[in-house]
């Protein structure tokens, strides 16, 4: 047994003095790379993607609940991602950076490295969850889940036989309708390429399926059908990420390319690069309730956006502007900070202005149930897409563009 | 040759068994011929006889300073016999005299001018510089254990004797003159320290001084073989530094390294080449030259001779109507040399160090970095980047670091535009010069507040910087580890291939002043007190200043104040401070005091200390 723990200890200290090599072999010869900690990340983010897919695909799929295992997965990862993002952006931000002169090539050069250390964060919980709606698509189209869905139908219509609730009737006609949906999407797929697995009436596959998860004889079916609703067809039919998350992993994004350099020019000048936080805070309380994270109305939308836009508009000039012009270095440093800090959240409002609706009428977004606009949670469009993409190329920009003489402003004496 | 002198000599000092010995092992030694003496059955003068006849020559020189080395005591006979016959090996008589007499300090100095007389090789000189190092060696284990003398001892005083009529005996100066025009002056300096190193058998300041001329002079093979070196005279120290004696081994393995650190010292000697300048020295500018010359030597010279700073008149307020802050300073920094800023504390040490590091900015007052700032003969703005890329700033509150101390550096290394290997050997000469590779794996709270000291100063030379700023490092060092940074500091000024200057502010006056060339002493108000050269400041100090701890009676101050002057006594908590006139010593305050009655609790003499040179400043 002992020497079973010396072997074990030995291997861990063989293991952690390769890995310190390979810290010390980036250190020395990529010291870009060392420093944004893309080296450990990305590995790290291949294996953890490679495992969750692997659980993923692994579990049969006539296993009892594989989504629910699966889905409880995704949703940590997601959480911690996002943790190990705002906490790696504030690695970032105490870089050591020599006053030398920084070369736009340098900077452009961070700023990507820094997006494909976000990405490779983000990796993780994508393909997870990637590899899961293949995953649902093949389950949903399985004999057993089609079965889930005939015996959802079976047991809607008697639950309207036996006239429920005034409150049930819409939604057990809603859950009827999507179950009949994915029986015909199931037929139309072939019944997801495989051959039933052993001859068994629809009647008696209701009755198994209904008796498997609905055990409290005092439920009614409408419990009994929301209950198999909840552990089948939810997860097949859902949307990842929801809109909100789409935003805000895009915000992360913006600030992991603007942060670092911001930090490192601001170089507590706090009285300079102050108001341009609570502006953009401002901003993004505003924009919050917007998307529906925060309570609030919607009435003066407009308003807020053209004031979004105008200031976006003439911080974007004015950095520049005051740089050429020799102003103090604080006035320009307000300036970039507004323009980094602002424009990017103007996508985020330009998708929620162009979203149909506001929201279903009467209903008031609440953070319990968030929703983005339309009542259904939408899929990433390209248009989205479109608009994050152009924030994000703008904060790159503008940092290649401006970032030499912000270096110099940083260096010249207060 | 009237030989009587030394045959009276020999029969009134030796026995016949010794003059039979000393002969045999003088054949032995020497070669010379054994046959003619006579045996045992003959009388004491006809073997006398017999010697000397055998002796003939320049044998005879050498038999003489082979007695001399087996007895020191008639050193000073021989010495007067060889006079007499014309032996031309003096020096070694005098050598073994000082031996002889114990006065081991004075043999090493007179072997050191002989060594710069002769023109010795390069294998006498290594010889020579072991041999006197085993001398200090003996001398620091014979303290040890109390001892006055020994075997180990004589042996050591014949081998420096028989060194002494070998380097007397050739003639001096043309291969010399040769080698100095030849070799940089700057590389022949630093093998002078590095052997004198070597000669107080001080292993480590020597292998350090050897890094400095690595790293100036070197390749990056020879710096790694210093490095090396420099690593095994660390253990060394650390492993024998308080060990009474060392055994036959270890002695050998000891003087193994110092030969090594001398060759090797000598190896980069050999291919230090002097450049056009170089040989001109500091006298460049002096120098007859026609106009073409002179100008490419001013372009070629700037970087060695030209300023690194230039200030003039600088004032800073930090808010408008406050009080000021500096006032009317002026300072030039030229390369190559260590300015120390003194003043009591909110002087604006501090704030003046800021503002040479180009973080704060001036209310009046100019300010260039003639070869700092690629920008000045374009006349357009200062390009701050590239001159405070140029400029490292140690301050008093060191920045602490997350990690290892060795990725602290290599990422500062690599922030700098230092890559691949040069990234490596840069922080490995560093950790090793500062004294800092045993602790390269430390974190900061396992540091010392000396340590952490030195891991700034490391951080700031990782950078290649031209010009070192360095706030009150010597706060919280003890007073050796206060010396032994300075000398570092010092050291690597005034060798580093860097060719940077370093700005020190400090309240150790008498510390700062052994390595300083100019001082700028500060007031409370931010005006310059002083500023010149360190020659200068002793003129500067008005008198001498004492402190007696104790009281002192009414009747003591009245007499005091009546022998010194009016206002000459300050209180001090439980001190009192005396100033007196120049003119007046220490021993004659201390006579006064000691004659008013009890002498007192303590007195010590301060004249060196900042008090003195502020003694106006505050009441």
């Amino acid at each position: 047994m002992r020497a079973a723990v010396h072997r074990l200890v030995d291997g861990w200290a063989a293991i952690r003095r390769r890995l310190q090599r390979y810290d010390r072999f980036v250190l020395v010869r990529r010291p870009a790379l060392r420093q944004t900690r893309v080296h450990w990340i990305a590995p790290a983010s291949a294996v953890l993607s490679l495992v969750g897919a692997l659980i993923v695909s692994l579990p049969p799929v006539d296993a009892e609940d594989p989504l629910r295992t699966i889905d409880s997965v995704v949703s940590p990862l997601l959480f911690g991602a996002v943790l190990i993002l705002v906490l790696w952006i504030r690695d970032q931000t105490r870089a050591l950076v020599s006053f030398a002169p920084l070369a736009r090539g340098r900077i452009a050069g961070l700023a990507l490295l820094r997006l494909g250390c976000v990405a490779a964060i983000l990796l993780p919980p994508l393909v997870v969850d990637g590899c899961m709606r293949a995953r649902a698509a093949d389950i949903a189209a399985h004999e057993d889940n089609v079965g889930v869905a005939l015996a959802i139908v079976e047991a809607a219509d008697r639950c309207l036989a036996a006239t429920p609730a005034p409150g049930e009737t819409a939604t057990v006609a809603g859950l009827r309708e999507r179950a009949a949906g994915l029986i015909e999407a199931a037929r139309a797929n072939g019944n997801g390429g495989r051959p039933p697995r052993g001859p068994r009436p629809a009647a008696t596959r209701s009755a198994y399926w209904i008796e498997k998860h609905c055990h409290d004889p005092a439920a009614s079916p409408s419990e009994d059908i929301e209950r198999i609703e909840r552990l089948h067809l939810y997860t097949v039919a859902r949307v990842f990420p929801r809109p909100p998350l789409r935003a805000l992993l895009y915000l992360l994004a913006c600030a992991a390319v603007v942060v670092p350099f911001l930090a490192l020019w601001e170089d507590r000048r706090g009285r300079a690069v102050g108001p341009a936080v609570a502006l953009g805070l401002f901003f993004v309380v505003h924009t919050s309730i917007a998307i529906g994270w925060v309570p609030g109305n919607w009435s003066t939308r407009g308003l807020w956006l053209a004031s979004l836009v105008a200031v976006s508009a003439i911080a974007v000039v004015a950095a520049p502007l005051a740089a050429w012009r020799r102003v103090r270095s604080e006035w320009c440093l307000l300036a970039f900070a507004t323009a980094v800090i602002v424009v990017p959240l103007l996508p985020v409002a330009l998708a929620w202005m162009t979203a149909a609706g506001g929201g279903p009428p009467g209903q008031v977004p609440c953070a319990c149930l968030p929703r983005f606009g339309p009542a259904e949670p939408s899929a990433l469009g390209p248009r989205e897409l479109a608009a994050y993409a152009a924030g994000l190329g703008f904060c790159c920009l503008y940092i290649v563009g401006m970032g030499p003489t912000m270096h110099r402003l940083w260096a010249a004496p207060r | 040759m009237n030989l009587a002198p030394l045959r009276t000599l020999l029969l009134r000092e030796l026995s016949p068994d010794e003059l039979r010995r000393g002969f045999s092992a003088f054949a032995a030694d020497d070669g010379a011929p054994r046959a003619g003496l006579p045996g045992p059955e003959a009388g004491f003068e006809r073997l006398v006889d017999e010697a000397l006849a055998a002796l003939d020559g320049p044998l005879l020189g050498r038999f003489l300073v082979h007695l001399a080395t087996a007895r020191p005591e008639l050193a000073g006979d021989l010495r007067e016999v060889a006079a007499q016959l014309g032996v031309s090996e003096a020096e070694a008589f005098a050598v073994a005299s000082l031996l002889s007499a114990h006065r081991d300090a004075a043999a090493a100095s007179k072997l050191a001018e002989l060594e710069r007389a002769s023109t010795t090789t390069a294998g006498d000189r290594h010889e020579l510089n072991l041999a006197v190092a085993d001398l200090h060696r003996w001398q620091r284990e014979a303290g040890e254990r109390g001892e006055a003398s020994g075997d180990h001892r004589a042996a050591i005083a014949r081998r420096l004797t028989s060194l002494a009529a070998s380097m007397s005996a050739q003639a001096s100066s043309v291969s010399l003159a040769v080698e100095a025009a030849a070799i940089h002056p700057d590389a022949l300096r630093l093998r002078e320290e590095i052997e004198a190193h070597v000669r107080r058998a001080d292993g480590k300041r020597a292998a350090l001084r050897l890094l400095d001329l690595a790293e100036r002079f070197g390749d990056p093979r020879v710096r790694r073989r210093a490095l090396e070196l420099s690593a095994r005279a660390g253990t060394w120290r650390t492993r024998h530094v308080f060990k009474a004696r060392l055994e036959a081994s270890e002695r050998r393995e000891w003087l193994a390294l110092l030969h090594a650190i001398l060759a090797l010292t000598d190896e980069i000697v050999q291919t230090a080449a002097s450049g056009p300048l170089d040989a001109l020295g500091e006298h460049w500018l002096a120098a007859s030259l026609d106009a073409a010359a002179r100008e490419a030597l001013h372009a070629g010279s700037a970087p060695e001779y030209g300023p690194l700073v230039r200030c003039d008149g600088l004032s800073l307020r930090y808010r408008k109507g406050g009080p000021p802050v500096l006032k009317d300073v002026s300072l030039t920094v030229f390369p190559r040399t260590v300015v120390a800023v003194v003043g009591p504390n909110g002087a604006g040490k501090t704030t003046f160090l800021r503002v040479l590091a180009g973080e704060l900015r001036v209310d009046d007052g100019m300010i260039s970095y003639p070869q700092l700032d690629p920008a000045l003969p374009r006349n357009e703005d200062t390009d701050w980047p590239v001159v405070r890329s140029r400029i490292a700033h140690v301050p008093q509150r060191v920045p602490r670091f997350r990690g290892r101390l060795d990725e602290y550096l290599h990422v500062w290394a690599g922030a700098c535009g230092l890559r691949g290997g040069e990234n490596v050997d840069t922080v490995d000469f560093w950790l090793e010069r500062l004294g800092l590779a045993h602790c390269r794996s430390a974190r900061w709270r396992e540091l010392s507040r000396s340590l952490q000291t030195r891991v700034a100063l490391a951080r700031a030379l990782v950078g290649r910087p031209r010009l070192l700023l360095v706030d009150e490092p010597l706060v919280a060092l003890d007073p050796r580890a206060q010396q032994w940074f300075l000398q570092d500091l010092r050291d690597i000024v005034s060798s580093s291939s860097l060719r940077l200057a370093a700005v020190v502010s400090s309240q150790h006056i008498p510390e700062l002043e052994a390595i300083a060339d100019d001082v700028v002493g500060l007031r409370d108000d931010g005006g310059v007190w002083f500023h010149g050269g360190v020659l200068d400041l002793e003129q500067a100090r008005r008198g001498a200043l004492f402190e007696i701890g104790g009281h002192l009676e009414d009747a003591a101050r009245d007499r005091l104040t009546a022998e010194f002057g009016p206002g000459c006594l300050r209180e001090r908590e439980s001190v009192t401070l005396l100033r007196v006139g120049g003119q007046v010593s220490r021993r004659e305050v201390l006579e006064l005091l000691c004659a008013l009655g009890e002498p007192p609790v303590y007195f010590r003499d301060i004249s060196g200390s900042h008090m003195r040179m502020f003694w106006g400043d505050r009441p």
